[in-house]
């Protein structure tokens, strides 16, 4: 037997003494580059100087293919594959087209599919702080941040608060697994029978109506008291309980079913607590503890990316005060961090300008999504041709709905005066809740000319992906086209080429952009009289006036003048004998103010003027 | 087109070396020794020896984690230390034909090696097994005057030297079907080997292979082969040595190495059965080299070696040869995929133990221009020593630190999305009690009693999804024994 000797070898020392050096040397040698957050930082100067641009997306280009999760761009409802990435690889043609602010998806990760349907859309969250895997990681969504800045382009995030997917479903039934129940024979009132009457009752646990005392349980014997939730376990549809955990709280909903359609729509008890249609259960933001949460994720995201702004997604279906809450508690978290002038607009799909408006009274929203413009005056009078007195109309009962004083802390000009909610609607011809405009109404003409319009109007205009490239997809899921695919970066087309000439001649022209918005002419008249069809208004800032006219008919060329009916031209505010000068047309056209202070501007069907003094 | 140049080597060599002799027609007769034919026609008739051997790797641990469950490696780079591996185990088959009094002399090897994983019938219960066949083909060898020829073919683990305590072959390992051949001589200062070799594979993924049903000429379906695309991979290795003593019981070695890789392009369908993806052709190759020194004059430091290895490959064959490409670039190609690592391995065998090392750094970029998590830098150092006690009982410790850097967040879901803020790191403590017939850092079989520490950082704790309770375990346990063996082993 040989016995270990008693001296250690220096051979051995020596090798462990290398060991560790190497060790600790490789330790502090690796430390993970890109995770900071970045400093948060003002982009803007006027948010009435931006035009958005809409981007869904799953669908505007593909840029990284190692996220095509589920990818099937044969289907409209599935995944198609586009990213933040793609966002970044197009940001050359966004640039060229001239849109300055992105407004992207709901960054977070969502439920996969949902009855055959996939969540490409973003509106069904599952975790509400973290990054949508389909889209990208967080650096990449603060590099899209970082290079649209550089361009000077802002990114606006799409915010959900409403609801989380269809993540549980009720059981009625007490039998711990998903069903749906057919109740009743259908027999009529039977008088042979005591005038009973069985009625069927179709009943789904995923998704059963509205109860205003909360869902209910149920068996043969009758009802057992509020039927207890039960989250789902489908890890391939990442339907697995929301997160963050604080989510998984069944007190954090109201759980009383889905809002009874149509007709549940006018009561706002059901539309602010009820389960939005296809199952995405109401979170009860009335709790102090939910709108903490919801403040913090979403001022998370911002100090996360730095993003400029917020749309709102479903902001009818939260209890009122939720806004006056949320807003100024966002708005005075990141205005600390140095984020002023962050916007906010809301969704409230509606056509009533007095539920519109609402949400921009003082203390809540900046803006908000105006959706009954977007149906009485580019559906109405663009797209089926009615009288543009309506538009009047509309902008007369503006300061009647919409707030008038500008929200504390909210956005500004670049003076720092705040901009009240009625100078900065966001104006829109069609989104992705709705059919695009060509699909309604079939008349590129119609479009440029409503384009031409939304360009030169007051507020902050919104630009639709594909517009500019005559896509014209019906309803969900027709219009969310998949931009590639389609060849949708064609940068010579002739509405392509318009879009972008407004938005330069915008540009230049602060009061197109800032400017006030006085109607100097609109026509009650449809036909074939004179002035059918004219809209005209002046917008002067700081001195300078733009006069804009715009002729919505698609029959015949129009005038701003009523003479054939026995009245006059139009009056405007420029001198007399002061020569207008079109400069879109770019060809010299002219047109002068007569002695009295009016003017007579014809225009070509569909088509529009931006004039001014030369 | 390169296949044809390839046979067109291999033709000349077999013709240059075994001339006349191997271009005559013979009759075989194998019989199991070295006999005489006795027959009047004994001198039309040829001799031929044979000789079977069986050889094995294999190692069988069992182990707990101190909590109730099976021990697990915990790792957290792509090849972290054995201690902790799992069983393996290699049966090997090999017969050699031989004619002796043939010159030049020359042999043939068929060699079959079964690999079993560690689903081992007396753990699972379940009388199955997954058996793969790691090693399908046959050698020749001419042993001429001036230089040795070899050839072989079939299915191969065909590589050279490894990082033992890693269980890592850093430069030259190929999972080929194919077939090459070498050439052996005398330089003045040791000897030189040269060596190519071609092979192909079609992975059993739809990146490579995709069957179909289609509607049957009557009824019901049959399948369709829609897509087969194989991955061509030519190898060229070249080996000088310089021996220190007329022996060679002390030398150095160069080795150069290289590979390129070749996948043709291809169109596979979509899920939706009917759309059309075209699979871009790609391609790749790798380039590296070996320094080596060894010691067997036996001499204080009898048995002793090392080994530094350096390695660069890029595009296709950054992911391996077995690898399906991830991260790929915007034309769903692996172009612009790169893997640049650096290693070493050595012993040092002394009369009263030995050390081990085994290391290696890496740098890996997927061929996506944006850094993700799948882009990493890693590097591990392991080192490992024994003392004998006596010349059966070898007392010894083991000691290593991972770590590994992702060069983009890992999708962590927790904490509001943070991504971390540390490189994942384990640092693992071993103690080892060796049991085997002599010393010697590689004497096999080797019995091993076997307790390890692995601190996790917090970082590398997050790798496990929140669902996986060792999550929560900043330090894990392993004791267990096991029991290492290779002999006669074509591959080890």
């Amino acid at each position: 037997m040989r016995l270990f000797a008693n001296r250690i070898p220096l051979v051995r020392t020596a090798m462990l003494s290398a060991f560790l050096v190497v060790s600790v040397a490789l330790s502090s040698c690796f430390d993970v580059p890109y995770t900071d957050a970045p400093e948060l930082s003002v982009e803007v100067d006027d948010w009435r100087d931006e035009v958005i641009y809409q981007i869904v997306t799953d669908r505007f280009e593909n840029g990284n293919p190692n996220l095509d999760y589920r990818v099937d761009t044969t289907s409209l409802t599935a995944w198609h594959g586009g990213d933040w990435q793609g966002i970044i690889d197009r940001l050359d043609y966004l640039e060229e087209l001239g849109v300055t602010a992105l407004w992207i998806s709901p960054p977070f990760q969502v439920v996969e599919e949902d009855a055959g349907i996939a969540g490409y859309h973003g509106y069904w969250p599952q975790n509400f702080v973290r990054a949508n895997p389909h889209f990208g990681d967080l650096p990449t969504l603060r590099r899209l941040v970082d290079e649209a800045h550089d361009r000077d382009m802002k990114i606006l995030l799409d915010v959900i608060v409403n609801h989380i997917g269809q993540l549980f479903y009720y059981d009625i039934n007490l039998n711990g697994q998903p069903d749906e129940h057919v109740e009743g024979s259908g027999m009529v009132y039977d008088e042979e029978f005591g005038g009973m009457q069985s009625e069927v009752l179709r009943t789904t646990e995923w998704d059963p109506d509205y109860d205003p005392r909360g869902i209910q349980s149920r068996t043969s014997l009758g009802e057992s008291g509020p039927a207890p939730i039960i989250w789902t376990d489908m890890p391939e549809l990442n339907r697995v309980p929301p997160k963050p955990e604080v989510f998984q709280n069944p007190e954090w909903y109201h759980r009383r079913g889905r809002v009874v359609t149509p007709w549940g729509w006018d009561f706002r008890d059901m539309v602010e607590t009820g389960d939005f249609p296809g199952g995405l259960k109401a979170i009860d933001t009335t709790l102090p503890e939910v709108r903490d949460e919801m403040v913090d994720i979403w001022a998370w995201w911002i100090e996360e990316t730095n993003a400029d702004g917020f749309r709102i997604d479903t902001v009818k279906h939260v209890e009122k005060d939720f806004w006056a809450e949320f807003a100024p508690r966002i708005r005075e978290r990141l205005a600390e961090q140095g984020k002023e002038n962050f916007m906010m607009f809301g969704e409230i799909f509606d056509g009533g300008d007095d539920v519109i408006g609402r949400y921009t009274a003082p203390g809540k929203l900046d803006s908000a999504f105006y959706f009954s413009h977007k149906f009485q005056v580019f559906d109405d009078v663009f797209g089926r041709g009615e009288a543009t007195s309506n538009i009047e109309t509309l902008f007369e009962q503006r300061p009647d709905n919409y707030g008038t004083t500008p929200q504390p802390g909210g956005i500004t000009d670049s003076d720092g005066n705040g901009i009240a909610p009625v100078d900065a609607l966001v104006n829109f011809i069609d989104n992705h809740d709705v059919a695009r405009f060509l699909f309604d109404f079939d008349d590129v003409d119609a479009l440029r000319a409503s384009l031409f319009y939304l360009l030169t109007m007051d507020g902050i205009p919104c630009i639709y992906y594909g517009t500019e490239q005559d896509f014209d997809g019906g309803n969900d899921p027709a219009n969310r086209e998949n931009m590639w695919l389609a060849d949708g970066f064609d940068t010579e087309s002739e509405t392509f080429q318009h879009t972008r000439r407004l938005i330069e001649l915008r540009k230049q022209l602060a009061p197109l952009r800032r400017g006030d918005f006085q109607i100097r002419w609109a026509s009650e008249r449809t036909g074939d009289e004179q002035d059918a069809g004219i809209i005209a208004f002046e917008r002067t800032y700081d001195g300078e006036t733009v006069l804009v006219v715009v002729n919505a008919n698609a029959e015949h060329s129009s005038e701003t003048s009523a003479t054939s009916l026995g009245g006059g031209a139009m009056p405007v505010s420029f001198s007399a004998d002061t020569e207008l000068v079109d400069i879109f047309a770019d060809d010299g056209t002219s047109f002068s103010v007569d002695g009295s202070g009016e003017v007579t501007i014809d225009v070509p069907p569909q088509s529009g003027r931006i004039l001014v003094e030369q | 087109m390169k296949s044809h140049w390839i046979i067109a080597l291999l033709s000349s060599l077999f013709l240059l070396v075994a001339g006349p002799a191997a271009a005559t027609e013979v009759e075989l007769n194998p019989v199991d020794d070295v006999e005489e034919a006795e027959d009047d026609d004994a001198e039309d008739e040829v001799s031929v020896g044979s000789e079977f051997r069986f050889g094995s790797y294999g190692r069988v641990r069992t182990a707990t984690d101190l909590r109730g469950h099976t021990a697990r490696p915990v790792n957290v780079v792509s090849f972290g230390s054995r201690i902790d591996e799992r069983s393996y185990a290699e049966l090997e088959f090999q017969q050699r034909f031989f004619r002796p009094e043939e010159e030049p002399d020359f042999s043939t090897d068929i060699v079959a090696t079964l690999g079993f994983l560690d689903d081992l019938f007396h753990t699972t219960g379940d009388f199955d097994q997954s058996i793969a066949i790691r090693n399908l083909y046959a050698t020749g060898v001419w042993h001429g005057q001036a230089l040795d020829v070899d050839i072989w073919a079939g299915s191969r683990m065909y590589r050279g030297d490894d990082i033992y305590l890693l269980d890592f072959w850093p430069l030259d390992n190929i999972n080929t079907v194919g077939g090459g051949a070498g050439v052996t001589f005398d330089a003045p200062v040791g000897p030189t080997n040269l060596r190519v070799h071609g092979g192909a594979n079609r992975l059993d993924h739809e990146f490579q292979q995709q069957i179909v049903d289609v509607p049957g000429l009557e009824f019901g379906t049959e399948e369709v082969v829609f897509l087969d695309r194989q991955r061509l991979i030519f190898s060229g290795r070249g080996e000088q040595q310089l021996w220190l003593d007329d022996e060679g019981n002390r030398g150095l070695k160069a080795v150069l190495y290289g590979e390129s890789h070749h996948l043709p392009e291809g169109v596979r369908r979509l899920d939706d059965g009917t759309t059309e993806e075209q699979l871009p052709a790609d391609s790749g190759w790798l380039f590296g080299g070996q320094l080596g020194v060894w010691e067997a004059s036996g001499g204080f430091f009898d048995g002793s070696f090392a080994n530094v290895f350096l390695r660069y490959s890029a595009n296709l064959a950054a992911y391996g040869e077995l690898g399906i490409p991830f991260g790929v670039n915007v034309d769903e190609t692996a172009q612009g995929a790169s893997d640049l690592l650096g290693g070493m391995a050595g012993t040092v065998e002394t009369p009263y133990g030995n050390a081990t090392v085994g290391t290696y750094l890496r740098s890996f970029n997927t061929a996506y221009e944006v850094d993700t998590h799948r882009d990493y830098r890693e590097a591990i150092i392991a080192t490992r020593m024994h003392g004998y006690l006596t010349d059966h009982i070898h007392p010894g410790v083991e000691v290593s630190h991972q770590v590994r850097s992702p060069q983009g967040p890992y999708p962590e879901t927790e904490d509001y999305g943070r991504p971390q803020q540390q490189a994942p790191t384990v640092t693992k403590l071993s103690l080892l009690s060796a049991f085997g017939l002599e010393p010697g850092a590689y004497s096999r079989p080797q019995f091993r009693a076997i307790y390890t520490a692995s601190f996790l950082n917090e970082s590398a704790q997050l790798l496990y999804r929140p669902e996986d309770r060792r999550r929560d375990l900043d330090v894990q346990h392993y004791l267990g024994v096991m029991v290492e063996w290779w002999f006669n082993s074509a591959s080890y």
